[in-house]
């Protein structure tokens, strides 16, 4: 007998983490798998629930520093029940103040070290760091991620036409600086934008289903936008290794991604444009241009 | 003494010699920009503060009163209607009436209002007055600048974080900002917003508050949004001494509503000012005559306000929340001026609205309704709104300059189907194709999809398509973010195919 047709997603703490169309990125899991036929459910798990029920994907979203200090609190109590799905298979999805959260350690731009589980391994500072980092970002995606979308993907229409699959396109807002522990993979490797601390050209961290005896795939990233509506060849490596629950990855039924790969071709296009054109203005004239723009705003 | 006294003279005659030429090249720029039929905003008081640093300071202390509007959603129209307000009471109000908000934009404004030796012009009555919106993150450049000062705080949305950063790290620089503010400061804000009512008790400024007198009928119950529902429209926000999310009896616009600390160290308290929420009413109220294709409108309807200052009936000028919002806020920066309720209510009665903000224009024989969209709650509101108002075609634009917002992620944060279920679509701007996917993965489109959707590479094609897609005497909603309203509505003024329906 196969594995069960059903896709059960946890949607963790969107009570007090939920920023900027996070929420798109649970509407492009459902709809991916439930085009494949798959029974899709998605449980809200708000602060003060008594227990996580059984998932195939966890996903956690962003929120404010405050709000983190809340989801911390229920990580902590809550986290046994997270790690041992986690082990057993499950899959997970953390964006930006989640991806901090689930890490090894966090400290807020207050200087409150938080509990952190470690289910990710990075590290993160935000205290005292200087300004966030916003913007576009367009980075090339781990190749170990590449082969995972790659051996699940049909052949789509538009898909072969590009090397899309390779790389991820998002918006990335964030004060606190992110490490990867000696030895982890980042998800991406930046080519515009800042990634993890704007210092070490990585974005996210990837844990394949395997790596350190652990059981699903885990994807941490500081990218919204969101991230799995544009970045359709990411969010079915989820739907799969979530499904698969650590055994063996199945092919998925192609679907009409036109749309999706052409938001996401548009993206990476006026990414390299603009950057293309800040590259062309010398370094002089942005040092005169940078208080004007200060002063108006821009 | 003797050593410093020398350098010190002359340090202030070279100031007022400065000043003196900073004011006329400011003044010369003003008078270029406004010759070259720009209506030239921030450019003079660039210009006039490369020369003339303590320019702001030297003008704005000349004013009698000071009427600063800041907040996320509603600035524009509430410093519009308290202009209005102190018009009526026979003054000549300073403005920044095109929405130049920031430093700049303010110290424009005040030197156009000056002579060469940076004296402000006197009304008839020998005094001045001035209202200004004011950015977010200007606030705290402009007010240590100024005398006593009225702010009237509108509300705080999670808005353009690319540029502001979080909501809570506003709070934060407007707390800092206001301590800085004048003896006799007065600070106006809307009851029903917990950051704003947090932001008040961090201060030590005189308050008067606005809000709705009870909840909205036209709104889900609590229950539906936020915790449980599927969008995100209502922020969560946390109690800034215990860090505990707090609870809602009521909500109406995203986080606004009847909030409470569930350990009791913020609450909302009865609004000073208090407006009953508008029953909802669709474009019923405006109509095309078929035959001459001649637009009327009636009114929309007067909102009772009540409050510790006062009865009266005043009229918004639009028919949901916002407006009522607006018409509040309003009343009470009129009452912080001397301005009785029922004086504010008369002297607002005809006032016209700022463009864009749900402004209703006749094309070509089409109601074209024009709502502005920069945020996840303005996107709500307008889709609310659209949803009753009788339309055939939706033109959604969406661009992602920085005066758009370069982060479009919170398209997906406010439900949308209501406004584009059933109706044609023409999806335009730079991330049309993010609209096109939003639109596609939206749940509730999935059963009831709009008639059809169309993709336009120009906003004129968009123009086009959409008013080509709408029958004549039938109805085109416009909802555009920033540069993409702009670019529109330049194209239909330049075809000179516009006429404006009164509100």
């Amino acid at each position: 007998m196969g594995p069960a047709r059903r896709l059960r997603i946890v949607h963790l703490f969107p009570d007090v983490l939920r920023f900027y169309g996070d929420g798109g990125n649970i509407r492009s899991l459902v709809t991916r798998a439930e085009a494949r036929g798959f029974e899709t459910t998605v449980t809200r798990v708000n602060v003060g629930a008594s227990m996580i029920p059984t998932a195939d994907l966890f996903f956690i979203g962003g929120g404010q520093d405050r709000e983190q200090v809340t989801a911390a609190r229920e990580i902590e109590r809550l986290g046994p029940s997270l790690r041992d799905q986690l082990t057993d298979g499950a899959a997970l999805l953390a964006i930006c103040g989640g991806y901090q959260n689930l890490g090894i350690a966090y400290r807020t731009a207050f200087g409150t070290e938080l509990a952190c589980p470690g289910l990710l391994p990075v590290r993160t500072d935000a205290n005292g760091v200087g300004r966030r980092l916003v913007g576009n970002v367009l980075a090339r995606l781990e190749p170990a991620l590449v082969a995972v979308g790659a051996s699940v993907a049909g052949a789509a229409p538009g898909a072969g036409e590009s090397n899309l699959g390779r790389t991820v396109v998002g918006f990335e807002n964030h004060g606190g600086r992110t490490v990867l522990e000696p030895g982890a993979r980042a998800l991406a490797t930046i080519e515009i934008g800042h990634g993890n601390n704007g210092r070490d050209a990585t974005e996210g961290v990837l844990l394949l289903p395997g790596d350190a005896g652990m059981g699903g795939l885990r994807i941490g990233t500081y990218l919204h936008g969101p991230l799995l509506p544009r970045n359709p060849h990411v969010a079915d490596a989820l739907v799969a290794a979530a499904i698969a629950r650590g055994g063996p990855l199945t092919r998925l039924a192609p679907l009409d991604d036109r749309r999706e790969l052409e938001a996401h071709r548009v993206g990476v296009d006026r990414m390299r444009r603009m950057a293309r054109e800040d590259g062309r203005i010398p370094e002089w004239a942005h040092r005169m241009l940078d208080p004007v723009k200060a002063l108006i705003g821009y | 003494m003797g050593m410093l006294g020398r350098p010190d003279r002359f340090a202030r005659t070279a100031g007022l010699v400065r000043g003196s030429v900073g004011i006329g090249a400011a003044r010369m720029t003003a008078g270029v920009v406004g010759l070259s039929g720009h209506r030239g905003t921030a450019l003079p008081g660039l210009v006039g503060a490369r020369i003339w640093p303590d320019a702001l300071g030297s003008l704005a202390g000349q004013l009698d009163a000071t009427v600063l509007v800041i907040g996320t959603n509603g600035k524009t129209s509430t410093a519009a209607l308290i202009a209005d307000i102190v018009l009526a009471s026979g003054r000549e109000p300073i403005a920044n009436r095109s929405g130049a908000n920031m430093r700049q934009g303010i110290v424009s404004s005040l030197l156009r209002e000056s002579d060469l030796h940076g004296r402000l012009r006197r009304d008839r009555q020998g005094r001045r007055q001035a209202v200004f919106e004011v950015d977010e993150i200007a606030l705290e450049q402009i007010l240590p600048h100024l005398g006593p000062t009225m702010i009237v705080a509108t509300n705080l949305f999670r808005d353009q974080v690319d540029r502001y950063g979080e909501a809570d790290g506003v709070i934060d620089r407007w707390t800092s900002a206001l301590a800085t503010a004048a003896d006799g400061t007065t600070l106006i804000y809307c009851a029903d917003d917990p950051r704003l009512a947090m932001l008040a008790a961090a201060t030590r400024l005189p308050t008067i508050t606005f809000g709705l007198a009870g909840p909205p009928m036209d709104r889900p119950p609590q229950s539906q949004t936020g915790s449980t529902g599927t969008d995100a429209v209502a922020d969560p926000v946390a109690c800034r001494a215990c860090g505990r999310q707090l609870e809602y009896a009521w909500r109406s616009i995203g986080h606004l509503g009847g909030f409470a600390c569930p350990e009791g160290h913020v609450s909302r308290s009865q609004p000073d000012i208090a407006v009953d929420p508008p029953v909802a009413s669709g474009s019923s109220r405006r109509n095309l005559d078929p035959s001459t294709h001649q637009a009327t409108a009636s009114p929309s309807p007067r909102l009772r306000i009540g409050g510790r200052f006062g009865d009266a009936l005043a009229r918004p000028l639009d028919d949901g929340l916002t407006g009522a919002y607006n018409v509040a806020a309003a009343l009470a920066g009129g009452v912080a001026l001397g301005r009785s309720v029922l004086e504010g209510s008369e002297a607002i009665e005809k006032s016209a609205g700022p463009f864009g903000r749900f402004e209703w224009l006749e094309v070509d024989g089409r109601h074209v309704i024009l709502a502005l969209i920069k945020n996840t709650v303005s996107l709500a509101e307008s889709v609310h709104a659209g949803s009753t108002w009788s339309a055939d075609t939706v033109l959604l634009g969406l661009n992602d300059a920085p005066a758009d917002g370069r982060d479009v992620s919170w398209i997906w944060d406010a439900p949308i189907a209501p406004l584009v279920a059933g109706r044609t679509v023409v999806l335009t701007g730079s991330r049309s194709t993010d609209l096109g996917l939003r639109l596609q993965y939206d749940a509730d489109l999935a059963t009831s999809p709009p008639c059809s959707i169309h993709h336009a590479t120009t906003l004129a094609e968009a123009l086009d398509v959409a008013l080509a897609q709408t029958p004549t005497g039938g109805g085109l909603v416009i909802a555009a973010t920033y540069t993409a309203m702009m670019g529109l509505r330049s194209i239909v003024e330049r075809r000179g195919r516009a006429s404006p329906v009164p509100r």
